[in-house]
């Protein structure tokens, strides 16, 4: 083995893959996914904050928040009503004003009132509903009002903005699609068009080019892994410890990418075989967007010990301590999948 | 025979139930150009992978360069070079980015990239995409590709099938240069004309099996009929055509008449073309 040819294999990788549509796929398609999150989930078509009210003293601040247009206010005769539309996602939030509030601010008294947040709800729409209500009861008052607003969160059990259900899924694809496509469809595109004929009739080894491809492929992977963690504002203070993670998960998804492109001869083939493996690639991201399935589901797939270490440390700020199991669990994958790597690549692929 | 570049003693190989190449034998000297020749699907092409090392012959020996190709396939490739029946270039590469690619490859240091263009007449489409090319283009490309790493022996598959002539005339030049410099050309081809004109030597081979070879003047003598054959115009004035065969004892007195008997519109000597003789030798067509 020469690492002089591999450095000049690599170095084809980078001249001709750099024009291949699955690495122009791979870098637009997590950018064009965490863009369309961000503004769906975000701040575009995320329409009004909802605010719910349930007034027993006729407050002169309903009739005031009910002007504002940029606030979709609807009235509810109980607290228990109220409260229902919260827990059903209904009203993003819902304050409940007791009798004689509007007296009590007047005198500049200190007022406790109840907020009823819907957990998936937006964080912005949370604050700008919440500033609205403020803003009026100061304008009623005519004072900074000593409002002591006391949140129950309500609604779903595991209370997770779906920016961030989607990050996992994100981040696999970030780190799968490249690193799993690119190694893999060059090697069938090279055995379908006959390219790495020529080449093996060098003095080059298959073992050669496979790590020049695994080396494109985890270049490719690592870089946009850290990039979308970047993007989504994943990175903290575990840096090193995520930089590793995402090398680890580049290095298994390169691996099944040159097994399946050894054994595939078709684009066709791969293709398919492409979308067939989005489950199985993208299982842990799919369940985190659904909190009511079991977790225990995404454990049964490989990229679970890829992701789950990742958010851990990037959104629950674990550490090395919290993520332990898993590291060791996926480097034992990754050995599995590197000798699987080594039986597949000793049939010549010409024979193929 | 000077020395051999390439041995072959008695290789076999097999798809499945269908028997390739059955125990060939044959030696090609170096600075030869030894055709190759024989219809589509007679093992031309599976003889050529094995001698080059792609794939491993199930029986017999091959020896390039004095070595066992398999066991020395990386110290013979690097030695020799291919250019392949089918295109296999870099498409999204340029020509230069792929003659670079495969001198580095190699280890060529002293790699004159524009020379080799020069040589197969593509010296101003060096920085073009190899797709933008046409046929006859990628051909010659191959054809340089091949001559990278100035190899002791030049194996060439079908080198000019389906090209214009002047492409293929092209092609044909750089063979004959190559023998020049001393290099072995083995040469695959079902085109005989080809391997007629370039050809030290040819061998036929026949599903699986080498059915004859010889120089071609050789195979032409012992298989071929040698004939005169000459267009007369007749008493009532009509064109007729009269033929001759030679080397017989009263060869001179039928030519002689013919110019006493008839007025002679045109002669000229007939000879068996490799292609007539591996129709004789195997009863079949090389377009087949």
């Amino acid at each position: 083995m020469s690492p002089r040819r591999i450095g000049i294999l690599f170095q084809k990788e980078l001249t001709d893959s750099s024009k291949s549509y699955f690495l122009i796929f791979a870098i637009v398609g997590p950018l064009t996914f965490t863009l369309l999150v961000h503004l769906v989930f975000g701040s575009f078509f995320a329409g009004r904050p909802e605010l719910g009210i349930n007034d027993r003293g006729g407050s002169i601040i309903v009739e005031s928040l009910r002007e504002m247009n940029s606030i979709d206010l609807r009235e509810y005769s109980s607290e228990r009503e109220l409260k229902e539309a919260v827990e059903s996602g209904a009203r993003d939030i819902g304050i409940v004003l007791p009798e004689g509030f509007d007296a009590r601010l007047g005198e500049g008294d200190s007022t406790r009132i109840t907020a009823y947040i819907w957990g998936e709800s937006l964080l912005k729409n949370r604050i700008a509903a919440g500033a609205a209500f403020i803003h009026q009861a100061r304008a009623a008052s005519g004072r900074n009002a000593p409002v002591d607003i006391v949140p129950v969160p309500l609604g779903e059990k595991e209370n997770v903005p779906w920016q961030d259900r989607f990050l996992p899924l994100i981040v696999l694809m970030a780190i799968f699609i490249a690193g799993f496509a690119v190694p893999a469809t060059s090697l069938v595109e090279e055995k379908e068009k006959k390219t790495i004929v020529p080449v093996l009739t060098t003095p080059v080894t298959q073992s050669e080019i496979f790590i020049a491809k695994g080396m494109m492929g985890l270049l490719a992977s690592v870089t946009m892994g850290i990039t979308i963690l970047f993007l989504n504002h994943a990175f903290n203070a575990q840096l090193g410890l995520l930089i590793v993670l995402t090398f680890m998960g580049a290095l298994m998804a390169c691996c099944i990418g040159l097994i399946l492109g050894a054994l595939m001869t078709t684009t066709g083939a791969i293709y398919s075989t492409i979308k067939g493996m989005g489950p199985f690639l993208y299982g842990p991201g799919l369940v985190a967007l659904f909190p009511r399935i079991p977790s225990w589901i995404a454990k049964l797939f490989p990229t679970y010990y890829v992701i789950n270490p990742i958010m851990e440390l990037s959104r629950k700020g674990g550490g090395w301590s919290t993520i332990r199991q898993d590291v060791y669990i996926l480097g034992g994958i990754i050995a599995v999948f590197m000798v699987l790597v080594i039986i597949t690549g000793k049939a010549r692929p010409q024979e193929a | 025979m000077p020395n051999e570049a390439i041995r072959v003693d008695r290789i076999e190989y097999s798809y499945g139930d269908i028997r390739a190449v059955q125990g060939i034998s044959f030696a090609v000297g170096e600075g030869e150009i030894f055709g190759f020749l024989g219809p589509n699907g007679a093992g031309k092409s599976t003889t050529i992978k094995m001698l080059t090392g792609q794939l491993n012959p199930q029986g017999g020996k091959i020896e390039v360069l004095g070595m066992d190709i398999a066991r020395n396939r990386e110290k013979v490739q690097a030695l020799i070079g291919i250019c392949f029946e089918r295109t296999n270039l870099y498409e999204r590469m340029s020509a230069i980015e792929n003659l670079n690619l495969f001198a580095r490859l190699h280890g060529v240091k002293d790699f004159d990239v524009t020379e080799i263009l020069v040589r197969v007449g593509l010296e101003q489409r060096g920085r073009d995409r190899v797709f933008g090319l046409s046929k006859g283009m990628k051909q010659r490309l191959m054809v340089a590709r091949a001559l990278v790493n100035r190899p002791s022996v030049l194996f060439l598959d079908e080198p000019t099938e389906g090209l214009d002539p002047a492409s293929a005339d092209n092609i044909r030049n750089v063979i004959r240069q190559e023998r020049d410099r001393g290099a072995t050309v083995f040469l695959t081809t079902h085109d005989m004309l080809e391997a007629d004109k370039l050809s030290d030597r040819v061998a036929f081979i026949n599903d699986g099996e080498i059915v004859a070879l010889d120089t071609p003047d050789n195979l032409k003598q012992k298989f071929g009929k040698r004939a005169i054959r000459a267009q007369v115009r007749g008493e009532e004035g009509k064109m007729e055509e009269r033929e001759i065969e030679m080397d017989r004892a009263g060869t001179a007195t039928e030519v002689r008449a013919l110019f006493d008997r008839d007025r002679v519109i045109t002669i000229h000597s007939e000879e068996a073309s490799l292609e007539d003789i591996f129709i004789k030798i195997t009863g079949r067509g090389l377009s087949a």
